[in-house]
């Protein structure tokens, strides 16, 4: 065919560019990923970024302010504790603590939550019923006090709090998963699948996996910020980690004898909790928006 | 004469009612169809919506499995083969959907959906099988470049040329296609029909070909089955259903049709309140509630096909002029 | 005197790559009592100009035109106020789901008698006598019935009937019917048909049908109106259109149908449009079909004006096609 070519095809925008192109308009969704880039990044180098120890006592400045206080002075900028520690220093290595035990409690919840909901979604009957019953009689039971009562019966410290969160977590991946998949198995394209001779376990990784995934990450992100604000509830009960360990929210228990006489030792955790958790959900709701299928602006 | 690529015989499907006061009830989909098609040959099946033939669709590629009837593929009893075997003879009978997009995997670019069935079902190597592929997708107007895109980069109507690609792969004798043309533009819905045609001709493969268009179901179709609440009203060579429909139904539907309107002629008169009533109790014609020429032994009787040099008309009173 | 004039109406809606023109510089005259086919696929701004003539568009949307006039009133000099209820007196519009318009919580006489309280029928006695006059005169037998039942007991052919009777119930100047029998069966489609156009002789009640369908026109109307990419690209008496085209989209609108008695035969392909409709905001340069067209030349990437052509009517073409001859029957 000699024809000229007087129009040219319109180029289509990829998945990814599609997906970035529209989460990069959502200007809070932006500032929430870019300060959860910085978090990421404190924790990972936080040796070496951090001043000092966040162990080592200053013994002769005992709760000295912030720099920009009146007596404060520049050596500590965010001031130091009844102990006379660094308090820029114990935030900075806690949020290797609380950001690593968050992750760890969304992989473990995660995996679990989908494979139970895998199970449930692709093999009806009664094993569905029984993770479905099951997961129900944890979501009757508020997830904090549930979280206390795991504690509690395993004892505290670390590795129970850990398991507590993620227990609590998990009902919530698999009511995901499975209302997902069962949306999904309906779809032309899985029966097509399915007409081409797909096994079940291939048709889940092959043609439902992909396409759960939106919904998956969104909760993903939502599971993470529920896990920092639970596992800092659990260090300040004291029932997760113990002191020194400089995790927030066992800062901030420390520290709360001392809310009047140096409130900094208060506010300055509890900002880093607020500010990562805040920054966590404006990033879920931006991942939302982009990821909606239905919204075909691209 | 060659044997016919698709047989079916006395095929029932029922449903059953869910909740407890239902249990029992059950619902036919499909009561008592059958008809054959031969190779190169295109069937349609025409009806209302609720009249069974999506239905008949789902049976006959083997998302469902009938509740009674046969199904031959080659002459070859469907329900009498091993697992095994029944799952090479679905190779042979595939399906094209109504909706292109929904039809493809969003996540998965169009090249590995195309390779999907041959990787399952035949043991090729990954060049013989990126061949097939690309040979594939000239064959429906596609160029090769094309397997590294995601569906949702196409038209609708590419989307139905790699759905109907998807089909092909597997070098069926027949393909079940549902609607095929209704989700797109018209001006698409041409380039299809035009492709489906092509194929037809240079493949040989045959088509059920499900469709609520009767003009575009007189353009392609060798021999048509109308279909009401899931029995055959009448079943013919395109020449007897359009020139010399017999069946009430046949004339009711052709007659609502704008470009049909003036070719055949058909009563206006609609049964009774009364008579509404009372069909719906009664055991007989399903289509006497809306039949123009109904009588009483309608209600009581069901009517028995009446066969007329190979066209099968299921009324008690069938229109001969 | 005319029943609607439009003249150079232009819908825009905002997108992050600026403004995008849905409907570009309409203009269109129907007279009291016709029957006006508006004939387009998706995308061609033949929904959103019946919306813009209903004042329905989203808050959005940009909405600019020369002169946009019904039953002889200047709707551009009307505040938001009094545009929206002289509007409402005197045009209704219908949709393609019935399903989708009528509340599910309420019964059909609820929002029967909703429609009639609000066009000054006051009293229960009336509005209930009235409702059921309505629901006779679209065709419905059994209304007394019918008033207490709830949309989803009935078929959808029902439905669109009811939706008929609430727009009619303010005895309207223009019904605008987008696609009202797309998502119906056949048999069904026929008789809705029929009803629309009987209310149009007996109300002597303007009448635009919005379709995508060329063959439900056929008999039906006295002009039609043939979209593309939001311009008119055909505007002729609708006998005039359906012997001899004048416009190439027009004439692959008509002929990619199979037609009565045309059967396949070998090799025989339909006459077909390539490619696809393009996207809204991707238009190509100068005349929006050149890409698709058979006939395109170099000149066809200059934009075409809407033009006369004699003794036909309007066509928005640089080359349109010759007068067909009458074919031999």
């Amino acid at each position: 065919m000699n024809e000229v070519i007087l129009y040219k095809e319109t180029p289509i925008p990829g998945r990814w560019k599609q997906f970035w192109g529209k989460f990069r308009r959502n200007k809070g969704a932006l500032s929430g990923f870019i300060f959860l880039c910085f978090m990421v990044l404190m924790a990972v180098f936080s040796p070496l970024i951090a001043p000092f120890d966040p162990a080592e006592q200053f013994t002769e400045y005992l709760r000295t302010p912030p720099a920009w206080y009146e007596n404060g002075i520049n050596h500590f900028i965010f001031g130091t504790d009844d102990l006379g520690r660094d308090l820029l220093s114990r935030v900075i290595h806690g949020s290797r603590l609380s950001l690593g035990l968050s992750a760890t409690v969304v992989i473990i919840a995660a995996s679990l939550g989908i494979l139970l909901g895998a199970i449930a979604g692709l093999l009806r009957g009664t094993l569905e019923f029984i993770i479905l019953r099951f997961m129900d009689v944890i979501l009757a039971i508020p997830s904090l006090l549930l979280a206390i009562v795991i504690v509690a019966i395993m004892g505290p410290g670390l590795p129970n709090a850990v398991y507590a969160v993620a227990i609590v977590l998990i009902p919530h991946f698999v009511r995901i998963v499975r209302a997902a998949i069962k949306e999904e198995m309906s779809k032309d394209y899985v029966i097509a699948a399915r007409l081409d001779g797909a096994s079940p376990i291939r048709l889940f990784t092959h043609s439902i996996f992909p396409n759960i995934l939106p919904p998956l990450i969104i909760q993903l992100t939502l599971a993470f910020s529920t896990a920092l604000v639970d596992i800092a509830a659990l260090g300040f009960l004291g029932l997760g980690a113990q002191p020194p360990n400089p995790e927030w929210g066992t800062i901030l228990s420390q520290s709360r004898d001392f809310i009047q006489l140096a409130p900094w030792t208060v506010t300055i955790p509890g900002l880093a909790i607020l500010l990562t958790v805040m920054s966590i959900n404006l990033m879920g709701d931006g991942l939302r928006d982009a990821l909606d299928p239905k919204d075909h602006r691209e | 004469m060659h044997s016919p690529a698709l047989r079916v015989d006395h095929l029932c499907k029922n449903y059953s009612l869910s909740g407890w006061r239902n249990r029992k009830k059950v619902i036919a989909a499909i009561d008592d169809i059958s008809f054959q098609l031969f190779p190169g040959q295109t069937l349609s099946v025409v009806g209302e919506s609720g009249s069974g033939k999506s239905s008949l669709a789902r049976q006959l590629v083997g998302i469902e499995q009938p509740t009674s009837g046969k199904i031959f593929i080659n002459e070859k009893n469907l329900s009498e083969e091993s697992k095994k075997e029944q799952a090479i003879l679905f190779r042979q009978i595939r399906m094209v959907f109504q909706n292109p997009f929904s039809s493809l995997n969003p996540h998965s670019r169009i090249g590995r959906t195309l390779e999907e069935p041959l990787k399952i079902n035949t043991s090729l190597s990954s060049k013989e099988r990126k061949d097939i592929v690309n040979q594939t997708l000239q064959q429906v107007g596609l160029r090769p470049e094309h397997t590294n895109r995601f569906p949702h980069m196409f038209s609708g109507g590419q989307q139905q040329r790699i759905a109907i690609a998807r089909a092909l792969i597997l070098e069926p004798k027949v393909i079940v296609a549902d609607e095929p043309l209704s989700a797109l533009d018209v001006s698409v819905q041409a380039q299809i029909l035009n492709l489906l045609m092509a194929l037809q001709e240079n493949l040989g493969v045959s088509y059920v070909f499900i469709s609520h268009d009767l003009g575009v179901v007189e353009h392609i179709s060798d021999q048509v089955l109308v279909m009401y609440r899931g029995q055959v009203m009448e079943y013919g060579d395109i020449e007897q259903i359009f020139d010399a429909p017999k069946h009430p139904y046949t004339r009711k539907l052709l007659s609502s049709t704008p470009t049909y309107r003036h070719t055949v002629k058909v009563s206006k008169v609609t049964p009774s309140a009364e008579f509404k009533q009372r069909a719906k109790s009664a055991n007989g014609c399903v289509f006497a509630s809306r039949c123009p020429y109904a009588q009483q032994k309608c209600l009581d009787e069901q009517p028995e096909q009446h066969n007329f040099d190979g066209q099968k008309v299921k009324c008690h009173w069938p229109l001969i002029e | 005197m005319s029943l609607l004039h439009i003249e150079n109406l232009t819908i825009e809606f905002p997108t992050h790559k600026g403004y995008v023109r849905v409907v570009d510089k309409v203009s269109l005259r129907m007279k009291s009592g016709e029957v006006l086919g508006v004939v387009g696929e998706s995308g061609s701004g033949k929904s959103m100009l019946a919306l813009a003539v209903m004042g329905l568009l989203a808050p959005n949307a940009k909405l600019t035109a020369d002169f946009l006039s019904l039953n002889h009133q200047d709707l551009m000099k009307l505040t938001k106020e009094q545009r929206r209820s002289f509007i409402a007196q005197n045009a209704s519009i219908i949709f393609q789901k019935p399903e989708n318009s009528l509340n599910p919580c309420f019964s059909v006489g609820d929002q029967l008698r909703e429609s009639l309280k609000l066009n000054g029928v006051q009293r229960y006695r009336e509005q209930q006598k009235k409702a059921i006059e309505l629901l006779s005169d679209v065709g419905i037998s059994d209304p007394e019935t019918r008033l207490s039942q709830y949309p989803h007991q009935l078929s959808g052919g029902m439905n669109q009937r009811i939706m008929i009777a609430m727009a009619i119930a303010s005895k309207p100047k223009l019904l605008i019917a987008d696609e009202p029998t797309t998502a119906l069966d056949v048999t069904i489609q026929a008789q809705i048909i029929e009803l629309l156009l009987q209310l149009n002789t007996d109300n002597d009640m303007g009448l635009m049908l919005i379709t995508h369908d060329f063959a439900l026109l056929s008999e039906s109307t006295q002009r039609v109106c043939v979209m593309y990419s939001g311009q008119i690209m055909e505007n002729a008496n609708s006998q005039n259109i359906l012997k001899s085209p004048r416009h190439p989209y027009s004439k692959a609108l008509l002929e990619s149908i199979p037609h009565i008695g045309e059967r396949h035969h070998m090799g025989e392909r339909l006459f077909s449009l390539k490619g696809t409709i393009p996207a809204i905001d991707h238009l190509p340069v100068g005349c929006r079909l050149g890409p698709r067209c058979p006939r395109a030349a170099k000149e066809c990437v200059k934009t075409p004006r809407l033009e006369a052509v004699k003794n036909h009517g309007l066509v928005r073409c640089h080359f349109p096609l010759p007068e067909a001859q009458e074919k031999e029957a």
